[in-house]
C-alpha cells in the first residue's frame, strides 16, 4: 500500500513585490510529498526552491494556491496556528546553522522542547539521546563559537528532531561543510529518514541529491523533471 | 522557559558589556536621582508625622485686614488660650507658647546658645513628648523647672546626668533640669532644646494681660472627632466679642498641622495657598522625567542593537517560539536589567545621600526594610524594566523568521524613526531643565544683586547680651578707636526682619476707615550710618537720642502715603496719647520680603536694654583680625558671653533659602539628566557608526576626508538635537514665565538664555558623538572592508 500524502501544494503562486516591478517567484507549482519520503529539490540559484521550502515550512506565504499539510488546508493559517504547527511538526536545518550564539549546545537543542512545554527532566533525557545519536554529547556545554562547522550543523540537526518531527526541511545543509563533514551530515539525514521522518532538502549538489528518494528538478519558479534517486 | 529568558538574557548583557554599562549606570543614575527625590518628597509628606496627635493639633491663626490687603499672623493675645479652653467646646488643650529663641546656656565653664521656648505644660501631652527621664506630671510644677532635649542636655553635660542638676540661663537665672526628653527628627515643626514654664515668661511680661497685643502663639488639640468647622465659627470673633467690641483688628481661625508644611501661605485676600506641595510637584515631575529620560536610553540602545539579535529572534521563531513568548522574553530580560540597575542605583543612593542631605538640610534616611522603601525599589523596578523593555520586546518580536534568518537586515524605517524621536524626547527634557536652572539662578542673583537701599556688606551684627547695653556708649568709642570700624549701630531686631508692627498711628488727612499696617523699627542714631541708609528728606536721630525720644524717621512708602510727594519732615505722627514728630525721611530700603516694594515702617528712637549691634568694619581691612578685636572689647565689656556674631549678607542669603534649593535641585537634576542623555547619545552613535562603518570605509577608500566624515556622522545627530532645541524653547518658555510671575520684581527672560543652552546641549552632545565619528573615520578601511 502506497503511503500517504503528507505535503500535497496545488497551484502555488508566489509573488515578489517592490513598488515598481513584481517578480514571480514561483509559478503556478505543483507538488506533493509523501509521509515518510526524502525529497531533494534541485535547480538553478534564484530558480524559488528556497523560497518553496519557506512555504513548506510556514516560514513564507504564498500568494496562490492551496497547500495541504497532512490533509489540512494550512495557506491560510494565521502567525498563531503557524508558530503552532511548526513546532509540533516540522525541523528545520540550514546551510548557516543557525544555532544561536548565546546558547549552549544542550541548550540550543532544548530550546524547542521549551517551546512545546516539555517538563524539565524529559527534557534533559530527550537532549542527551539525541546528542548522542549526533555524537556530540561530549561537547554538551560549549557554546556554537566553539564548535567545527561539521558539528555545528550536526547540533542543528539535533534541534531539529528533538521533538520528533514528522518533517525536516534542510535547505543545502551541507552548503558550508567539508566533504567528510557533509557526508555525516547527510548519513545522519539518511538514518532519520530511514527510522520514517520525512525529508525534504533543497540543494545544489548531486552527491547529496542522491541520499534522496526523488530528485525535483526546478527552473524559474516551475518544477521541470522530477526522478527517482537511484541513491549513493 | 523563564529560566532560560534570564540565562539568556545575562549571556547578551555580558556578550555586549559596553552597551549594558551604559544601560544600567544610565538606568541606575536615573533611579537614584528619582529615589533622592522622592525621599525627600516622603519626607516633606510625612512632615511632623511623629506627633500622633498629628490630626488634631492646630495652631491659632490670626487674620488681618490693613487698607485693602489681609495678613496672616501667628501670634494671638496672651489670655486667648486660658479662655478658649475653658469657652469653647471641643478644644482639649490650648497651649501658650513663645517662638523658638536662643538663650545662654551655662553649666561650669561650659557656655553655648541654645534654642528653646516657653510653654504651658500641656504642650507634652499635645506634642506627646517622650520622656526619657524625669516625670511628665511633675517636670513642669516649678517655674525654674527646665525640660532639656537628649541632645541639648549632651551638648550642656556631656555624658554626665542631667536630671536634677542646674544650668544657669544668660548669665543670670539658675534653673533645674526637671526632664530629659527624646529629641524630635528633623522632618518636625519644632525643634526646641530646652522648654521652659510659660508661667516663667509670664511673670515677666505685663502685657500677656491685654487683648490687643498679638506676640505669642497659641497651639491647640481638639477633641477626638471635634467639629472643627463650629470651632472656628466661635473663634472667628471671639476676641471680638470678649473686649466688647474694643479689639477688632483680627480674627482668629484654627490652622491644622496637617498643612503647616504643604500649604501654610496666603494671599493678599488671605486665602490659602500651596507652600511646600508646588515644589514636591514641580520635583516629583523632575523625578518622572528622568526616569523617563534613563528609560529611553534602554529602549534606544535596546532597538539600535536589535540587528544583532534578529538571527536569534528567527531561529527562536522557527523552532516554535510565539510572539507572546519572545515579548516575555524580551520584557524578563529588561527586568533582570532594571533589577541589576536598581541594586546600583541603591548604592548611589547610599553613596549620595549624605552630600544631598547638606544641600537640602534635611535627615532623609534609607532603609529598606521600610515597606515604603522597599515597594518602591520593587515598583520603580517593575515600571522601568516593563517600560523600557515594551518597546524593545514587541518590536524585536515583530521581526520577520524569514528574513532574519536569511541575515537580511530589518527595515530600518519605523524603528530608526522611534528612535531618533525619543532622542529628541530625552533631549528636549534637558533642554528645558538647562533653561530653567539658568532662569532661576538669573532670577535669584537679580534679587540678591538689586539695589537693597543700604548696604549690607561688611556689616556684622551680634546681640547686646548681658550688661553690654549699659556699656554701649564704651563700646561704641572702643570700636571706634580700633580703626578697623567705621560705624556702630543698634536696632533691637535685623533691619531684614521687622516683624513688630501696627496699625495705631494717625496723622493729619489719615482716612480714619483705613487701617494701615506700620512696621517698627526700634534704633539709636548710629543705625543709619552703620547701614549706609539713604536720606530722602529731614535729618538722622540726634547723638543724644533721649533729647529725640519724640522723633521717628519713616521710609519713603510711608511718607508717601502721608503725603504724595513724601515731603513730612515736621509733620506730626500720633500713636495714642503720644505724638512724634517726623524728623527724616529714609530712602526706600529692601525688609521682610526680598521680593515685593517695602512696607510702610517707621524708626522709632531705641529705649530698650536689648536688640542687635550692627558693626560696619572699614573696607579693605583684615577682616578676621577685625572681627578679632570687636571680640575683644566686646568679651571685657560684658564678660562671661561668648560673643556670637552674623553677616548681615548671611542673614539676606538666608532667605532666599526656598529659591537656592530649587536651583541646587534643579542644576543637579539638569546635570543628571545631561548625563543620562549624553551616555544614551553615546551609546546610538558608537551603533550607528558600527553600522555604517562599511559605507565609512568606502567612502574613505573613494577620497572622503577624515572631517568630511566626523561631520557627516554628526550631522544626523545635531538635527535631532537641533529639533529639540525647538521644542524645548517654548516649552520652557512657558513653564518659566509661569514660576516668574510669582515674584513682583522679576528678570525678563532672554533670548540668549535660550542660545546659550542650545549651543552647550549641542557642545556637549558633539563631545559625547565625536569621539566615536573619530574612531571610525580613522580606523583602516581595508581591515572593515575585509570583514564584510
Amino acid at each position: 500500500m502506497s503511503a500517504k500524502n503528507m505535503i500535497k501544494i496545488t497551484n502555488l503562486q508566489k509573488y515578489y513585490r517592490t513598488e515598481e516591478v513584481e517578480t514571480v517567484a514561483l509559478n503556478n507549482l505543483n507538488i506533493h510529498v509523501k509521509e515518510g519520503e526524502f525529497v531533494a529539490v534541485m535547480g538553478p540559484s534564484g530558480c524559488g526552491k528556497s523560497t518553496l521550502l519557506n512555504i513548506i515550512g510556514l516560514l513564507d506565504d504564498l500568494d496562490e494556491g492551496s497547500y495541504l499539510f497532512n490533509d489540512i488546508e494550512v495557506a491560510k493559517f494565521k502567525e498563531r496556528g503557524r508558530s503552532d504547527l511548526r513546532k509540533h511538526n516540522i525541523g528545520f536545518v540550514f546551510q548557516s546553522f543557525n544555532l544561536i550564539d548565546e546558547l549552549t549546545v544542550f541548550e540550543n537543542v532544548e530550546l524547542p522542547l521549551v517551546y512545546t512545554n516539555v517538563p524539565a527532566a524529559e527534557r534533559k533525557k530527550r537532549v542527551e539521546e539525541v546528542l548522542e545519536k549526533v555524537q556530540i554529547m561530549h561537547r554538551r556545554n560549549h557554546f556554537p563559537q566553539q564548535l567545527s562547522g561539521g558539528q555545528q550543523q550536526r547540533v542543528a540537526v539535533a534541534r531539529a528532531v528533538v521533538n520528533n518531527p514528522k518533517l525536516i526541511l534542510a535547505d543545502e545543509p551541507t552548503g558550508n561543510l567539508d566533504s567528510n563533514n557533509g557526508n555525516e551530515v547527510m548519513q545522519l539525514l539518511t538514518e532519520l529518514n530511514e527510522a520514517g521522518t520525512t525529508i525534504v532538502m533543497v540543494t545544489h549538489s548531486e552527491h547529496d541529491a542522491k541520499f534522496s528518494d526523488r530528485i525535483i528538478r526546478m527552473l524559474d519558479g516551475q518544477v521541470i523533471m522530477e526522478t527517482t534517486s537511484l541513491g549513493s | 522557559m523563564i529560566k532560560n529568558f534570564i540565562k539568556t538574557a545575562f549571556r547578551n548583557l555580558w556578550k555586549t558589556k559596553g552597551y549594558s554599562f551604559l544601560n544600567i549606570f544610565g538606568l541606575a543614575i536615573g533611579i537614584a536621582a528619582a529615589a533622592l527625590i522622592f525621599l525627600w518628597v516622603e519626607n516633606q509628606l510625612s512632615y511632623n508625622d511623629n506627633f500622633p496627635n498629628k490630626k488634631d493639633i492646630y495652631i491659632v491663626k490670626s487674620k488681618q485686614t490693613y487698607d485693602g490687603a489681609t495678613f496672616v499672623f501667628e501670634s494671638t493675645p496672651g489670655p486667648l488660650a486660658q479662655n478658649i479652653e475653658k469657652e469653647i467646646p471641643g478644644i482639649k488643650h490650648a497651649v501658650r507658647m513663645t517662638w523658638n529663641s536662643p538663650m545662654l546656656f551655662s553649666v561650669g565653664d561650659n557656655n553655648l546658645f541654645q534654642n528653646g521656648l516657653y510653654a504651658d505644660a500641656t504642650i507634652t501631652d499635645v506634642l506627646s513628648l517622650e520622656f526619657m527621664e524625669g516625670d511628665r506630671k511633675t517636670a513642669f510644677d516649678k517655674v525654674d523647672n527646665i525640660i532639656l532635649s537628649e541632645s541639648g542636655a549632651k551638648k550642656l553635660f556631656g555624658n554626665q546626668p542631667a536630671l536634677g542638676k542646674t544650668v544657669k540661663i544668660d548669665n543670670k537665672e539658675l534653673y533645674i533640669v526637671s526632664a530629659i526628653t527624646k529629641d524630635l527628627p528633623k522632618n518636625s515643626s519644632y525643634n526646641f532644646q530646652w522648654l521652659i514654664p510659660f508661667k516663667k515668661f509670664e511673670s515677666t511680661q505685663d502685657w500677656l494681660t491685654r487683648w490687643d497685643n498679638n506676640g505669642i502663639q497659641t497651639l491647640i488639640q481638639v477633641e477626638d472627632n471635634a467639629n472643627v468647622d463650629q470651632i472656628n465659627k466661635q473663634l472667628m470673633n471671639y476676641v471680638k466679642n470678649r473686649t466688647n467690641g474694643e479689639v477688632t483688628f483680627s480674627q482668629n481661625l484654627l490652622y491644622p498641622m496637617e498643612r503647616w508644611v504643604t500649604h501654610n501661605r496666603f494671599d493678599n485676600s488671605g486665602n490659602e495657598i500651596e507652600g511646600s506641595l508646588k515644589n514636591i510637584r514641580l520635583f516629583s515631575i523632575i523625578a518622572w522625567i528622568v526616569l523617563l529620560i534613563a528609560c529611553i536610553n534602554f529602549m534606544n540602545l535596546a532597538t539600535a542593537r536589535s540587528e544583532k539579535r534578529a538571527k536569534e529572534v528567527g531561529m527562536r521563531k522557527v523552532v516554535g517560539a510565539s510572539r507572546q513568548s519572545l515579548i516575555g522574553q524580551f520584557l524578563a530580560e529588561s527586568l533582570v536589567l532594571a533589577s541589576i540597575s536598581s541594586l546600583v542605583a541603591i548604592l548611589f543612593v547610599y553613596i549620595c545621600i549624605r552630600p544631598f542631605n547638606t544641600m537640602i538640610g534635611q535627615d532623609l534616611q534609607v532603609d529598606l526594610f521600610k515597606p515604603i522603601h522597599l515597594a518602591f525599589v520593587i515598583i520603580i523596578t517593575l515600571i522601568c524594566g516593563l517600560f523600557a523593555g515594551s518597546y524593545p520586546a514587541f518590536f524585536l518580536s515583530a521581526f520577520k523568521p524569514l528574513s532574519t534568518i536569511k541575515g537580511a537586515k530589518q527595515k530600518a524605517g519605523t524603528g530608526s524613526l522611534i528612535r531618533k524621536g525619543l532622542v529628541v524626547l530625552q533631549y528636549t527634557a534637558s533642554v528645558v531643565l538647562i533653561i530653567c536652572t539658568i532662569i532661576i539662578y538669573q532670577q535669584i542673583q537679580h534679587n540678591k544683586n538689586k539695589d537693597l537701599g543700604f548696604d549690607k556688606s561688611q556689616v556684622l551684627t551680634t546681640a547686646l547680651q548681658g550688661d553690654m547695653a549699659k556699656h554701649l556708649p564704651l563700646i561704641k568709642n572702643q570700636l571706634i578707636a580700633t580703626g578697623l570700624v567705621e560705624q556702630v549701630g543698634v536696632s533691637d531686631v535685623s533691619i531684614l526682619n521687622i516683624y513688630n508692627n501696627t496699625s495705631g498711628f494717625n496723622w493729619e488727612g489719615k482716612d480714619p476707615n483705613k487701617s494701615i499696617l506700620i512696621g517698627m523699627l526700634r534704633a539709636d542714631e548710629g543705625l543709619v550710618p552703620a547701614l549706609d541708609l539713604k536720606m530722602f528728606d529731614g535729618r538722622n536721630f540726634h547723638t543724644n537720642l533721649l533729647g529725640d525720644s519724640t522723633s521717628v524717621l519713616i521710609n519713603e512708602t510711608l511718607a508717601k502715603l502721608i503725603r504724595k510727594d513724601g515731603h513730612v519732615v515736621g509733620s506730626i505722627l500720633n500713636y495714642g496719647e503720644e505724638n512724634y514728630t517726623i524728623a527724616g525721611v529714609v530712602k526706600n530700603f529692601v525688609y521682610n520680603n526680598v521680593y515685593a516694594d517695602p512696607d510702610p515702617m517707621l524708626f522709632i528712637p531705641l529705649v530698650r536694654e536689648s536688640g542687635l549691634l550692627n558693626i560696619r568694619t572699614k573696607a579693605g581691612i583684615d577682616l578676621p583680625q577685625a572681627i578679632q578685636q570687636i571680640e575683644k572689647i566686646i568679651v571685657k565689656n560684658n564678660p562671661g558671653f561668648p560673643f556670637d556674631y552674623k553677616f548681615l549678607d548671611e542673614t539676606f542669603n538666608s532667605k532666599f533659602q526656598a529659591e537656592l534649593f530649587i536651583q541646587q535641585l534643579s542644576s543637579v537634576f539638569a546635570i543628571i539628566s545631561i548625563i543620562i542623555s549624553c551616555l544614551g547619545l553615546f551609546g546610538l552613535a558608537a551603533f550607528a557608526t558600527e553600522q555604517r562603518a562599511k559605507e565609512i570605509s568606502i567612502r574613505k577608500v573613494l577620497g572622503a576626508s577624515v572631517s568630511g566624515l566626523i561631520q557627516m556622522l554628526n550631522r544626523e545627530f545635531i538635527i535631532l538635537i537641533g529639533i529639540s532645541c525647538i521644542i524645548a524653547f517654548p516649552i520652557a518658555w512657558i513653564f518659566m514665565h509661569k514660576w516668574l510671575a510669582d515674584y513682583a520684581h522679576h528678570i525678563t527672560i532672554s533670548w540668549t538664555v535660550f542660545v546659550l543652552s542650545g549651543l552647550t546641549a549641542i557642545v556637549i552632545a558633539l563631545l559625547t558623538i565625536s569621539s566615536q565619528a573619530f574612531k571610525a573615520a580613522v580606523a583602516n578601511p581595508t581591515k572593515t572592508l575585509r570583514d564584510e
